[in-house]
């Protein structure tokens, strides 16, 4: 079952109707429009221009930062108690339930055992679908058994059990990320688009402590990108205004399977997003590609107008054909080969009919996989090769040359005793009197025992060489999934659609 | 999202096929560039020498020092015998009409008789069937006198019907004695020759010791007809052999039996020396039941072992015996035409003598090398050096021109890789073959034998050894 963060998503909201910030937001939006025609900027950031006009726009979200801060101090300085007032007093300026989680943990480190159970609920109370709501609620029980009064005893004088007290793993305060944008509502990306989409502004919650690249995205504006540094010990404000564009197009990919890969002219690029896709596009005729594992490809010809939003509908119908996939450590670089014809270049997917196939995957210095593989319809054979070494041929070398040492000492003997057969057979023709027991004969007899033995040596030897230039190490063996790829329809509360589901 | 994994291993490649492949091929390349080892051993039997090694039972350095020439193939084309001149042993060797050599040891039972004496003396008995050997052993082991014996080699008809029968046979050596002469003759045996000399109906067997000379008339003497004898001296003819000679000139006593004049056959005697004057050759006949003496021949210019070797031939192509008289170590002699001569009338002789020389005249031979006109005069000197050998030895070839008397400069027969003290030429012969064994067709010949220390050398393309003629060679080998 796939579902996108919907916990993440009902976050936004609160308080996001105050006047005093509405007011602040047309300021803003006045500083933007100045800005933006000036062609200097197109984003502001409030975090990162805290002098700029626009950054004193929102007064409470200032003020709460800085109580969000003064507290992280006085958390770090062991001071939990003030630390749970400041984080309190931001609560009140924004109604951020990362504070009320923050006064928790900082309650419980300062063994106010009640205050932090009951911040905690209320931290559910405010965000229910946290992402770690689970281990919250774990937590509250935790601090109600400990705060439970002792059982009494079962006779006089007996031994009370100490309470039972789940280990309570250790709670940091967390760090809250602020997303807003001019226009409101405008899509979140994290790192890459195709990731899918992670929300849509405005957006508060926490992030995990590293780099990440935000990408706003908004029909009818230019998207922006951001990169920010999440730390659990900071509220980190982003406000990005993009900026109007109305010569691009902007245009919404859909399929009736979620999920697909969208390629826009160029595959060889990689894919530009997943379905549902949204972006904008320069005007004109272009080619899209969508494209599912277990479904066949689809490439639609679209024409995008400045200005305007299209939306293409996709509908992919499931595949005749199944996949190949060599996959696995190593495997880059290595060349595929399918029933005797170069497919792809490791870790490549290629299509094939469903059938038996004969793979054979190759790779330099390492002995070939070869396997003859079941690939069914609509269904992707990955093959994750196991790489043997091969052998090294310095050996053979090594023995051919022996062998060719011995070769010529063989010819080299055998011209002798050549030598030796033709001397006496010129002395015989020529009337000399060559007697059967002529050390010629025994001496060319046995060089020419010696030259066949030299030949036989060179020739097992040559024969070890040739063995061993043809022979090769264990063979690479795959490791082969068999995955059976179906869809089927899903509805939940987040939204219907198709599900994916492997069978194995 | 679950997931379902099983390693497949990548099916088997055809490796074995690919290594079968390559290794055939290999096989096929190195195959055919490999080397053939076994032509040589082809070209060894085509070689126009072949040399026979010693058999088992030979020491290392005697082999082809004693060797017989048969007249007989013994059912092949060529045989002779060979003994070791240090140990009581005995082969027949013989050789096929295609060039191929078998043969066969007389084995110690059969010559028990000999008490494990050397052999170094050996004659065949002209028209023996089957063919009879004489030996001598004149020295008996740990004795002073030597010993004569018969041995008789089987029929070749018997050898070819039975397969398993050696060709040397299974008689044994048989003693015989030359009465009135002891058992203990010094030296008994030391020269050995056989022939009708006596005009009876056999051949008759002479026997020289080392102070004696018997004739055993028709065949081994015995107490009712004894051998005839002559001791010490008989007329002018010196009978006493001189023993204190080296070793290598002591091994047996020069004699033989030829019909030089138009008589009945001659003994042709070699009286050698330590010291102390030229050596002889004495000619010698049987008349009256008495060994008589025809003629005493000493050159001017012979040195003590004048009379050493000794060989008949027709050299001078005229159909009459010649004489060839070695005399080491520089000298040869030869005497021609003792038929135009009156009995006992020795003709002038044609030195050859090669100054420097170390043996020459050690070995003589009479063979017709060039197949033009008479024999050639083949001369040894087994202590020649040659190629930087010392000591390897080689034989000589003159030519004699019949129409002026002279002798043209030698070619040399040797062998091609000479080894120090290989001793060519310590004997040379001429070795019938194909007389009567070979199909009709083959014309029967003889071919050069040379034996040297432990081996010994078969000619098989007389014609291809150099001489002035320059005729062209056949090869006697059959294909």
């Amino acid at each position: 079952m796939l579902n996108v963060m919907p916990s993440l998503m009902k976050q936004e909201g609160a308080g996001r109707a105050s006047s005093a910030r509405a007011a602040g937001r047309v300021r803003r939006w006045a500083a933007v429009g100045v800005l933006a025609s000036a062609g200097l900027v197109s984003t502001l950031a409030r975090a990162q221009a805290p002098a700029s006009p626009a950054a004193n726009q929102d007064v409470d979200l200032q003020v709460a930062k800085t109580e969000f801060e003064n507290a992280q101090t006085l958390f770090i300085k062991e001071q939990f108690d003030a630390a749970a007032e400041h984080f309190l007093a931001a609560f009140a300026r924004k109604p951020y339930p990362a504070f009320l989680f923050n006064a928790a943990v900082s309650f419980e480190k300062s063994k106010k055992l009640e205050k932090a159970a009951e911040f905690f609920e209320k931290y559910l109370d405010r965000d229910p679908n946290a992402p770690d709501a689970a281990v919250v609620r774990t937590r509250i029980d935790a601090i109600k058994t400990i705060l439970s009064p002792p059982p009494s005893p079962a006779t006089p004088g007996g031994v009370v059990p100490p309470p039972v007290v789940p280990a309570l793993p250790a709670f940091e305060t967390k760090g809250l990320v602020v997303i807003e944008s001019k226009p409101q509502g405008a899509t979140i990306y994290l790192d890459s688009k195709t990731n899918g989409v992670f929300a849509r502004t405005p957006w508060q919650g926490s992030l995990e402590s590293k780099p990440v690249k935000l990408i706003l995205e908004a029909k009818g504006f230019k998207p922006e990108e951001r990169s920010i540094s999440p730390r659990s010990d900071k509220l980190v404000d982003v406000y990005i205004a993009l900026s109007e564009e109305h010569f691009l197009g902007w245009i919404e990919v859909v399929s009736n399977v979620p999920g697909a890969e969208v390629y826009i002219d160029r595959k060889d690029i990689g894919a530009i997003g997943k379905t549902p896709f949204t972006g904008h596009v320069k005007p004109g005729k272009h080619t899209i590609f969508v494209e599912r594992i277990g479904y066949k490809s689809i490439q639609q010809e679209i024409d995008v107008q400045p200005g305007t939003a299209t939306q293409h509908m996709i509908r992919l119908d499931k595949g005749d054909n199944g996949w190949v996939n060599v996959s696995g450590r190593g495997a880059y670089g290595a060349k595929v080969t399918i029933d005797k014809k170069a497919a792809c270049v490791a870790p490549c997917r290629s299509e094939v009919t469903p059938g038996v196939h004969r793979v054979v995957v190759q790779k330099a210095g390492f002995e070939d996989y070869e396997g003859d593989l079941r690939v069914d319809r609509g269904a992707e054979t990955v093959v994750e090769v196991g790489w043997s070494l091969k052998p090294s041929k310095r050996a053979a070398w090594t023995t051919a040359a022996l062998a060719a040492g011995f070769l010529g000492g063989g010819l080299y003997v055998g011209s002798l005793s050549n030598k030796n057969l033709d001397g006496v057979r010129s002395d015989a023709s020529a009337g000399r009197g060559v007697d059967s027991n002529d050390p010629r004969f025994s001496r060319g007899k046995w060089q020419a025992v010696g030259a066949d033995v030299l030949y036989g040596i060179a020739a097992l030897l040559a024969v070890s060489s040739a063995v061993s230039f043809f022979s090769h190490g264990p063979d690479s063996i795959g490791a082969v999934d068999q995955r059976q790829i179906g869809f089927a329809p899903d509805v939940s509360t987040a939204g219907a659609g198709v599900s994916a589901w492997g069978r194995f | 999202m679950s997931t379902r994994t099983k390693r497949v291993k990548a099916p088997g490649r055809p490796k074995v096929a690919r290594w079968g492949r390559a290794s055939l091929a290999l096989a096929v390349g190195f195959g055919m560039a490999g080397c053939n080892w076994t032509k040589f051993a082809d070209e060894a039997e085509k070689a126009p020498v072949r040399s026979i090694g010693a058999p088992s039972g030979f020491d290392s350095s005697d082999f082809g020092k004693s060797i017989l020439p048969l007249s007989s193939g013994q059912g092949s084309a060529a045989a002779f015998v060979a003994t070791s001149i240090n140990e009581s042993h005995m082969v027949l060797v013989k050789i096929g009409r295609d060039g191929k050599v078998s043969s066969s040891t007389v084995t110690s039972g059969q010559l028990i008789d000999t008490d494990g004496s050397a052999i170094t003396s050996l004659a065949e008995v002209p028209g023996s069937a089957p063919t009879r050997l004489l030996l001598g052993t004149p020295i008996v082991k740990n004795q002073s006198y030597g010993q004569t014996y018969t041995f008789d080699l089987p029929d070749p008809a018997v050898v070819a019907a039975n397969p398993g029968m050696s060709a040397a046979g299974t008689f044994a050596a048989t003693k015989i004695f030359a009465p009135p002469l002891t058992s203990t003759t010094s030296g008994m045996a030391r020269g050995l020759a056989a022939g009708n000399v006596a005009g009876g109906a056999q051949a008759d067997y002479i026997v020289g010791s080392d102070d004696s000379l018997a004739v055993m008339v028709d065949g081994p003497a015995t107490a009712a007809a004894p051998a005839v004898v002559a001791s010490t001296s008989v007329d002018a003819c010196e009978i006493t052999y001189d023993n204190q000679q080296e070793n290598r000139y002591l091994t047996r006593r020069p004699m033989l039996a030829a019909q030089l004049w138009n008589d009945q056959q001659q003994i042709v005697l070699g009286i050698t020396r330590s010291s102390g004057g030229a050596g002889k050759v004495e000619f010698l006949n049987v008349t009256a039941g008495a060994i008589k003496c025809l003629a005493v021949e000493t050159p001017a210019t012979a040195k003590p072992q004048f009379g050493h070797a000794l060989v008949t031939g027709d050299f001078d192509g005229n159909g009459k015996l010649d004489l060839l008289v070695g005399a080491p170590p520089q000298q040869a002699f030869v005497y021609l035409n003792f038929a135009d001569r009156a009995l006992g009338t020795v003709p002038a002789p044609i030195e050859i003598s090669l100054p420097g020389s170390v043996d020459f005249g050690y070995a003589v031979a009479a063979l017709n090398v060039d197949g033009v006109g008479g024999d050639e005069i083949l001369i040894s000197d087994p202590r020649a050096s040659v190629g930087g050998q010392v000591a390897a030895g080689h034989v000589l070839v003159y030519h004699l021109d019949p129409s002026t008397g002279a002798i043209g400069l030698p070619s040399e027969i040797a062998d091609l890789a000479p080894e120090a003290n290989a001793s060519f030429g310590y004997t040379v012969n001429a070795l019938p073959f194909c007389s009567g064994d070979c199909p009709g067709t083959a014309p029967p010949g003889r071919l050069l034998l040379v034996g040297a220390a432990n081996e010994v050398f078969l000619y098989y393309r007389v014609g291809e050894i150099p001489t002035q003629m320059g005729v062209a060679a056949t090869d006697a080998r059959s294909p």
